[in-house]
C-alpha cells in the first residue's frame, strides 16, 4: 500500500511529465513534416510584427513553402539576435531593423545584397542602402498625438509645433518615452535634434523638463498609462505614432466620424521611421528567400501592412485602407537626420539627454 | 548457540571517543541490556548492531552470517527509538502497517496483524488515531506494536521508557517486559537507569568510555561487580583501597581482610586491589569483641544513622578508609553520632574488584 | 547529515549521484552553459571588447549609482515585504476561519500579472486621478516599494505560513511549561524557530527586488535603474555585449555571495517532528482575536484584491455599461492576423506550459534540495547559492547566451518550444529549494532510519517518510512554479511562434496598438489570467488535500 499522499504527488508528476514531453512531440510534427515539396523558410523579426493569414497561406500555397516566423523580443533585441547567430543564423531573412539601427546592422556585415525588381515601386527616400543588402518594407511617422476631447472640453488651441509644447498653457500636459528603452522616445529626440540643431536640442529640453513634462520608460507606460485619450491618465500630450488615430478608430467597436486622437506633423515635428527587411548571409535557400523578398514588397502584402501594424506601405502602388486615408497622416516634411550621423552620435545624444533629464 | 555475536568491534565515535574491544554474543529469546551511563556509547553499539552505522573494523554476525553487507533494511531487524520516531503522516494504524507494507503483505493479512499488535498492546480500538493524539504511553506502545509487527529477529530498544515519567516509567516496564516475553523475541535494550536493567534483562552488559565493563546475569552482577566503576554505578559506596599480599588477604588502610573463597578470585593478581564491602556486611561490636578480632575488623566513629524501616542506615568515619556506609537491623542498639563505633566484617560480604 | 547514507558507502552513492545530477545537469546545460558562451563572446572577442571600456564601465560614478540604488532599494522593499506579511502569516498560522484558502489564493495572484496591468490598477487606485484622492505616488520610490510588496507579499505569506503550523504544539508546550509570557515565548521560541522560513522567504525576496525589471522601468519611471534595467539597455539598445556581460557578473556574483554568506551563517535547522496542521489551529474566539484576524483579512483584501477588482471591472465596463463585449470580441480575429490566438488556445498553452514547468520544476527542486541536505556541510553551502543563480540573472544575457550554444544537435533548442517550459523551470525551481529545505532539514533522522528498519529500502523511505513530510512545502513550492510560468512572457516571446502565445503574450500584443478595444482585450484577458491562476492554486491544493489525513 503507497501512501496516498505520495500517490497523488507522484501522479501529478506523471501526468506534468508527459504533457512536458508531449509538448516537445507536438513541435516535432508540426503539421508540415510529411511533404519534401513543402520547404520552410524562417523570418525573424521583432515582437510587434504582424501579418493577415491569409496572405501568408497565399504565399505558402504558391511557392509551396512554409514561413516559420520568429518573434526575437523588441527591435533591439532581434537585431542582437540575429548578430550574434550569424555563424550559425536562425533564420534566412530578417525584417524590422529600422533607420536608427541600419548602420550598425550593415556594419555587421549581417545580410546579402538583393536587388529586388520589386524596389522599382519603392521611394527613393526611403532606400537608405544603396547596395540593397536593407531595403525598405514600411514607415510610419512618430509625432506628438493629442487628445482632441480635452483640447475641445479646455478650449485650448492643440499644438502646431513643438516650441508650442513650451508654452505655459502646456505646463504639466505632456508625456515622452525615454529614449535610451524605447524606440518612438528616440524618434522624438531624433526630431528635436533635428529640428533644434545639437547645440540647441538640450535647451528645449530643459525648458520642457521646466514645463513638467512627464517621462515614461516606453510607448505603452506613456499611452496606456498617462494619456487622457487612452487611459485614467492626466496628459492630453502624448508622443505616439501618425497612424495611432487610425488605430483609434479601427478597434473602436461604435463607428467614428473623426479620430478621438489628434497628431502634429507639420514643420518638421515628425520623425520618419523606416523598416528594412534583409536577406541574412548564410541562408541554405537564397531563392526562395529572395522569392519571399519580393513577396514582402509585393501589392498584395503591402497592402496587409497597415491594418496589421499601423504603419504605411514601402511600396507606392498599394492601396490604403480607408480608415488610413480618412484618419492617418503623412507628412512632407518630415525632421531629417542623415542615418550615419544618427549613428554616430545616437549614444552621445541619448547619454546628454539623459544627463539633462534624468 | 549463539544467534548474534558482536565481534571485536571498533569505532570512532568522534567527540564521543571510541568504542573498543566491543565482544557479545547472545543466544535466540535472550534479552540483554547495554547499561550505562550517557556518552559511553551503548546508542552507538546498538546503531552498529541495527546498520544504521558501519564498525570501523570487528564483525556483526547474526545466526553465523556476517551482516556487514547488509543495509538495515534487509536485517529484518527491529528498533524502537528513543523518540519513538511515529511517522506523524500516518494514523496508528499505518505505523503499525509500515513494517508490513514494507514486506508486501496482502491487505488482509495486514489488518489481521495490525489488530493482533493493537490488541497485544492494549490499544484497541485506536487505529484511526493521529499519533499526535496520543499520550506519551500510548505513543510508546505504538512504536512498540511497530516495532514487533513485522516479527523482526531481533529487536533494539533505545532508551525505551527514557522520555516518559517515572511513574508511567514502572507500568510501562512490566508491560513491556510481559509483551516481549510474549513474543520471544531476541532483544537488546539500551538503558541509563539500572533498576530499568535489573527489571529487563536476562544478562546485563555493562559500559563505560567505549569498553564492557562486565557482563552477567543481574544477579550475579549485583553480587559480584568485577570493577570500582560498576560497583560504583550500581550505587555500592564501600569501596576501598587496599593491597592483595601473596596469601590472599588485603590489607587496607592498616586493616586486614581476609575471605578464603572470596580472595581466591583473582588468582594470582598481587598488589594494588579495591575491595569492596556490601553494605550488609558489618555487624556493631563492643570494643573488646573488636580487639579480639584480628582481621575482617573496621572501627571509627558514626557519623550518621538514618531509619528506613526494615533497617538502618549507618555511616561512619573510619580513621583510614574514609566513610563507610552500612546497613544495619533496626533493632540493633548503637552508640550515639560522634561517638566511637567498632564492626566486625563478614567475610561473606566481602569482594575484591581488579 | 542523514546517518543512513553512512551506511554501506561503497554501493549508496550512485544513487545519490544521479539524485544531485538532475539539477547540476539541467543548470549546466540551460545555465552555465549558455553563460559561459556569452561571457567568452563578450571579452575575447577582440574588435569590440577593450580592457579601458570595461573599467570605464567598472569606476563610472553612475554605474555606482546604479548599483547603489539596486542594493538599497531591495534591502527596503524586503524589510517591507516582511512588515506585512509577518502578521499576516502569524494569524494564517495559527488560526481557523472560513474562507482562509481563498484569501490566501488571492494573496498570491498577484505574482503573475504584467507590470503594465498592475501599473493600469496602481494608477487607477494611486496615480494622479486615482481612486485615493490625494495619494499620488507615480513614477515614485514608494510606488516601487508598494509594487514589490505587491507582488513578494504572498513569498513571505506562504513559506512563513507554512512552516509556522508545524510549530504550534512546540510553542504552546514550552509556553506551559516554562510559564513565559506570549511574548517571550514568541521572541525566545516561536521567532528562532522560525528563522529557516523567514530567512528563506526574506532571500527570495531580496533576490527579486535586487533584480526587479518591470516593476522599475513601468512603475518607477526612467528615473530609477536597477542593474537588471541597465542591462537590458546596455545589450538590446547600445549594443555593449562587454558591458552587459560584466554588469551580469556583477549581480551573479553579488547574488552567489550573498547566499553564500546565508547559508554559512545559517545554524543547523532545528529538527522536530512535524505537528498535523489543524491540531495546531485554534477557532477565533476572543475579541483581540477576531480583531486580529480581521485586520490581517481587511489588509490582503484592501491590498492584493483592491487593484485586481480595478482590473476587472475595466474589462467589463464598455462605453459607461457593465458589457461583456471585450471577452466576446477576444474570440473574433478582427484583422484575420495570422497571429491571432482564441482566448481558448491562450489559456490552454498557458496551462501547459504551466504544468510543464511545475513538474520540471518540482523534480529538479526536490532533486536539488535532497542533495543540499544530503552533503557535507561545506558543500552544501556552495550548492545551495548555485542553485540559486538563475533566479537573479538577466534574461537577456541568458537569452543571448542560449542563442550563441544552444545551436548545434542534439541541443538546437534556440526556436524550441520547450525552451519555453525551460526557461521558466530556471527561474521556478530555486522556488521549490527554499521552501523545500526547511521542512527536508527538519525531518529527524530517526524516522528515515526507523522506516528503514522496517524494511525499507531507501528509495522507499524517500517516497514513504521524506515526500509525504513535504508535501506541504512541496505544495508551495509548485504553487509558485505554476504562478511563476503562468505570469511570465519573456521567454514565451522569445520563441513567439503564433500556435504557443499564452495569456501575457496576448495582454502584450493587445496593448501593443491603440484602440479602446485593444485595452479592453487586455483587461479581459488580464482577468482571465487572474481566474486560471485562482483555479490552479485550488486544484493544486486539492490535490494535496485529497486522501490527506489532516496532516
Amino acid at each position: 500500500m503507497i501512501h496516498p499522499i505520495s500517490k497523488v504527488i507522484s501522479l501529478v508528476m506523471v501526468f506534468s511529465l508527459v504533457m512536458a514531453f508531449s509538448l516537445t512531440g507536438c513541435s516535432r510534427d508540426d503539421r508540415i513534416k510529411e511533404s519534401d515539396a513543402v520547404r520552410e523558410i524562417t523570418l525573424m523579426t521583432h515582437d510587434s510584427f504582424s501579418a493577415s493569414a491569409r496572405v501568408i497561406e497565399a504565399f505558402e500555397k504558391k511557392n509551396h513553402a512554409k514561413i516559420v516566423f520568429l518573434k526575437s523580443g523588441d527591435a533591439g533585441e532581434a537585431l542582437n539576435k540575429a548578430i550574434l547567430s550569424r555563424n550559425n543564423p536562425l533564420a534566412d531573412l530578417f525584417y524590422g531593423v529600422d533607420n536608427t539601427f541600419i548602420s550598425r546592422a550593415l556594419a555587421e556585415d549581417l545580410f546579402l545584397p538583393y536587388s529586388s525588381p520589386m524596389l522599382a515601386h519603392v521611394d527613393e527616400s526611403l532606400r537608405l542602402d544603396p547596395e540593397n543588402r536593407l531595403v525598405p518594407v514600411d514607415y510610419g511617422d512618430v509625432c506628438i498625438n493629442y487628445d482632441r476631447h480635452w483640447f475641445i472640453e479646455k478650449n485650448i488651441a492643440p499644438p502646431e509645433t513643438l516650441e508650442d509644447l513650451l508654452e505655459p498653457r502646456f505646463k504639466g500636459l505632456t508625456v515622452v518615452e525615454n529614449p535610451a528603452t524605447s524606440s518612438p522616445g528616440l524618434a522624438f529626440l531624433l526630431t528635436t535634434v533635428a529640428r533644434f540643431g545639437e547645440q540647441g536640442y538640450l535647451d528645449f529640453w530643459q525648458q520642457l523638463k521646466n514645463n513638467d513634462v512627464l517621462i515614461t520608460s516606453g510607448w505603452k507606460e506613456a499611452y496606456w498609462g498617462k494619456f487622457s485619450a487612452a487611459s485614467e491618465g492626466t496628459r492630453p500630450v502624448v508622443v505616439s505614432y501618425a497612424s495611432s488615430p487610425a488605430a483609434e478608430v479601427y478597434f473602436s467597436k461604435t463607428p467614428m466620424e473623426t479620430a478621438p486622437t489628434g497628431v502634429m506633423t507639420g514643420h518638421g515635428t515628425a520623425f520618419r521611421q523606416i523598416e528594412f527587411a534583409g536577406i541574412l548571409k548564410g541562408t541554405q535557400k537564397p531563392a526562395l528567400a529572395k522569392k519571399l523578398m519580393d513577396f514582402l514588397l509585393s501589392k498584395e502584402f503591402q497592402e496587409d501592412i497597415p491594418l496589421q501594424m499601423f504603419v504605411f506601405p514601402a511600396n507606392n502602388e498599394a492601396t490604403l485602407p480607408e480608415v488610413f486615408t480618412k484618419h492617418a497622416t503623412i507628412t512632407d516634411e518630415p525632421a531629417v537626420i542623415d542615418y550615419k550621423t544618427i549613428s554616430e552620435k545616437r549614444d552621445t545624444w541619448i547619454e546628454q539627454w539623459t544627463e539633462s533629464m534624468l | 548457540m549463539n544467534e548474534f555475536v558482536l565481534t571485536n568491534i571498533y569505532k570512532s565515535m568522534g567527540a564521543y571517543g571510541v568504542l573498543e574491544q566491543i565482544n557479545l554474543s547472545m543466544g535466540k529469546g535472550e534479552r540483554v541490556c547495554l547499561l550505562g551511563p550517557s556518552g559511553c556509547g551503548k546508542t552507538t553499539l546498538l546503531r552498529i548492531a541495527a546498520g544504521l552505522e558501519q564498525p570501523d573494523s570487528g564483525d556483526v554476525t547474526f545466526r553465523g552470517k556476517s551482516l556487514l553487507d547488509t543495509p538495515p533494511h534487509r536485517r529484518n531487524f527491529g528498533m524502537m527509538f528513543q523518540d519513538f520516531a511515529l511517522f506523524p503522516h500516518r494514523n496508528v494504524f499505518d505505523n503499525i502497517a509500515f513494517g508490513l507494507e514494507m514486506k508486501k503483505r496482502r491487505k488482509s493479512e495486514i489488518a489481521n496483524r495490525v489488530n493482533g499488535m493493537l490488541e497485544l498492546v492494549n490499544l484497541e480500538g485506536y487505529g484511526h488515531r493521529r499519533v499526535d493524539e496520543l499520550s506519551g504511553g500510548q505513543r510508546q506502545r505504538v512504536a512498540l506494536a511497530r516495532t514487533l509487527a513485522p516479527e523482526p529477529d531481533l529487536v533494539m530498544l533505545d532508551e525505551p521508557l527514557g522520555s516518559l515519567d517515572r511513574r508511567l516509567r514502572e507500568r510501562l516496564l512490566a508491560d513491556l517486559c510481559s509483551i516481549l516475553t510474549r513474543t520471544g523475541a531476541t532483544t537488546i535494550f539500551v538503558t541509563h537507569d539500572q533498576n530499568e536493567a535489573f527489571a529487563a534483562a536476562d544478562r546485563i552488559c555493562m559500559m563505560n568510555n567505549g569498553r564492557i565493563q562486565q557482563i552477567d546475569t543481574p544477579e550475579s552482577l549485583y553480587a559480584n561487580p568485577s570493577t570500582p566503576w560498576v560497583a560504583d554505578f550500581l550505587g555500592f559506596q564501600n569501596v576501598i583501597k587496599g593491597k592483595r599480599e601473596e596469601d590472599g588477604r588485603v590489607e587496607a588502610g592498616g586493616a586486614v581482610f581476609y575471605r578464603e573463597q572470596a580472595m581466591d578470585d583473582k588468582k594470582g593478581a598481587m598488589g594494588p586491589v579495591f575491595l569492596l564491602l556490601l553494605p550488609d556486611a558489618a555487624a556493631p561490636v563492643t570494643s573488646s569483641e573488636y580487639e579480639r578480632l584480628t582481621d575482617n575488623r573496621i572501627r571509627g566513629v558514626l557519623a550518621d544513622r538514618f531509619f528506613q524501616g526494615s533497617y538502618q542506615k549507618i555511616s561512619m568515619e573510619t580513621d583510614t578508609n574514609g566513610r563507610l556506609v552500612f546497613e544495619v537491623p533496626s533493632n540493633m542498639a548503637l552508640p550515639s553520632p560522634g561517638d566511637p563505633l567498632f564492626m566486625k566484617i563478614d567475610p561473606r560480604g566481602l569482594r575484591v574488584l581488579g | 547529515m542523514d546517518r543512513i547514507d553512512v551506511v554501506t558507502k561503497g554501493s549508496r552513492w550512485i544513487p545519490r549521484l544521479a539524485v544531485a545530477l538532475v539539477p547540476l545537469g539541467f543548470l549546466g546545460i540551460f545555465y552555465f552553459y549558455p553563460l559561459a558562451g556569452i561571457f567568452h563572446r563578450s571579452f575575447f572577442s577582440g574588435e569590440i571588447f577593450s580592457m579601458a571600456a570595461l573599467l570605464d564601465l567598472a569606476t563610472s560614478r553612475r554605474m555606482a549609482g546604479i548599483v547603489w540604488f539596486t542594493l538599497w532599494q531591495a534591502g527596503i522593499s524586503t524589510l517591507l515585504t516582511l512588515v506585512c506579511a509577518l502578521p499576516c502569516a502569524y494569524v494564517m498560522a495559527n488560526f481557523d476561519f472560513k474562507a482562509k484558502k481563498l484569501i490566501m489564493t488571492l494573496a498570491t495572484i498577484p505574482f503573475v500579472l504584467p507590470t503594465i496591468v498592475v501599473a493600469a490598477a496602481f494608477q487607477a487606485l494611486a496615480g494622479e486621478n486615482g481612486f485615493v484622492a490625494g495619494l499620488n505616488l507615480e513614477h515614485s520610490i514608494a510606488m516601487i516599494f508598494l509594487a514589490h510588496v505587491f507582488y513578494n507579499f504572498s513569498v513571505v505569506l506562504r513559506i512563513t505560513t507554512g512552516f509556522w503550523s508545524f510549530l504550534q504544539q512546540q510553542t504552546r508546550e514550552a509556553a506551559a511549561m516554562l510559564g513565559a509570557s506570549p511574548w517571550q515565548v514568541f521572541f525566545k521560541v516561536t521567532l528562532p524557530l522560525l528563522r529557516p522560513a523567514i530567512l528563506a522567504s526574506a532571500i527570495l525576496v531580496f533576490i527579486f527586488c535586487f533584480s526587479s525589471f518591470g516593476v522599475i522601468l513601468v512603475l518607477g519611471g526612467p528615473k530609477f535603474a536597477t542593474v537588471e534595467v541597465e542591462i537590458y539597455r546596455q545589450a538590446a539598445h547600445l549594443f555593449n555585449l562587454p558591458g552587459a556581460a560584466v554588469l551580469s557578473l556583477f549581480q551573479i556574483g553579488f547574488t552567489f555571495g550573498m547566499m553564500w554568506v546565508y547559508t554559512s551563517l545559517q545554524k543547523r535547522i532545528t529538527t522536530f517532528i512535524p505537528q498535523s496542521q489543524s491540531q495546531g489551529l485554534k477557532q477565533v474566539v476572543t475579541l483581540k482575536e477576531k480583531f486580529m484576524v480581521a485586520t490581517c483579512v481587511g489588509f490582503i483584501l484592501v491590498f492584493c484584491l483592491a487593484p485586481m477588482a480595478a482590473l476587472v471591472i475595466k474589462s467589463l465596463v464598455f462605453e459607461g455599461g457593465l458589457s461583456l463585449a471585450f471577452y466576446k470580441e477576444l474570440f473574433l480575429n478582427t484583422s484575420g492576423s495570422l497571429f491571432y490566438v482564441s482566448p481558448v488556445d491562450a489559456v490552454e498553452n498557458s496551462l501547459v506550459f504551466a504544468a510543464a514547468t511545475l513538474a520540471l520544476a518540482v523534480v529538479i527542486g526536490v532533486c536539488a534540495a535532497s542533495t543540499i541536505q544530503r552533503s557535507k556541510k561545506r558543500i552544501g553551502a556552495l550548492l545551495d547559492p548555485i542553485f540559486m543563480l538563475p533566479l537573479s540573472t538577466s534574461a537577456v544575457t541568458l537569452g543571448f547566451g542560449i542563442i550563441i550554444t544552444l545551436d548545434k544537435p542534439p541541443l538546437n533548442l534556440r526556436t524550441s518550444v520547450m525552451l519555453v517550459p525551460i526557461a521558466h523551470t530556471l527561474v521556478a525551481f530555486p522556488f521549490v529549494v527554499r521552501s523545500v529545505l526547511p521542512a527536508i532539514s527538519s525531518i529527524p533522522a530517526s524516522l528515515r532510519e526507523a522506516a528503514s528498519l522496517l524494511g525499507a529500502t531507501p528509495a522507499r523511505v524517500w517516497f514513504h517518510v521524506d515526500l509525504p513530510i513535504m508535501a506541504r512545502a512541496i505544495t508551495a513550492g509548485a504553487v509558485f512554479a505554476f504562478t511563476m510560468s503562468l505570469g511570465e512572457f519573456g521567454a514565451t516571446l522569445f520563441i513567439a511562434r503564433p500556435e504557443y502565445s499564452t495569456m501575457p503574450v496576448a495582454i502584450y500584443r493587445f496593448l501593443g496598438q491603440p484602440g479602446t478595444m485593444n485595452y479592453g482585450q487586455a483587461m479581459a484577458v488580464s482577468s482571465m489570467l487572474m481566474l486560471v491562476t485562482a483555479v490552479g492554486f485550488l486544484f493544486i491544493e486539492r490535490f494535496r488535500s485529497f486522501g490527506d489525513q489532516g496532516f
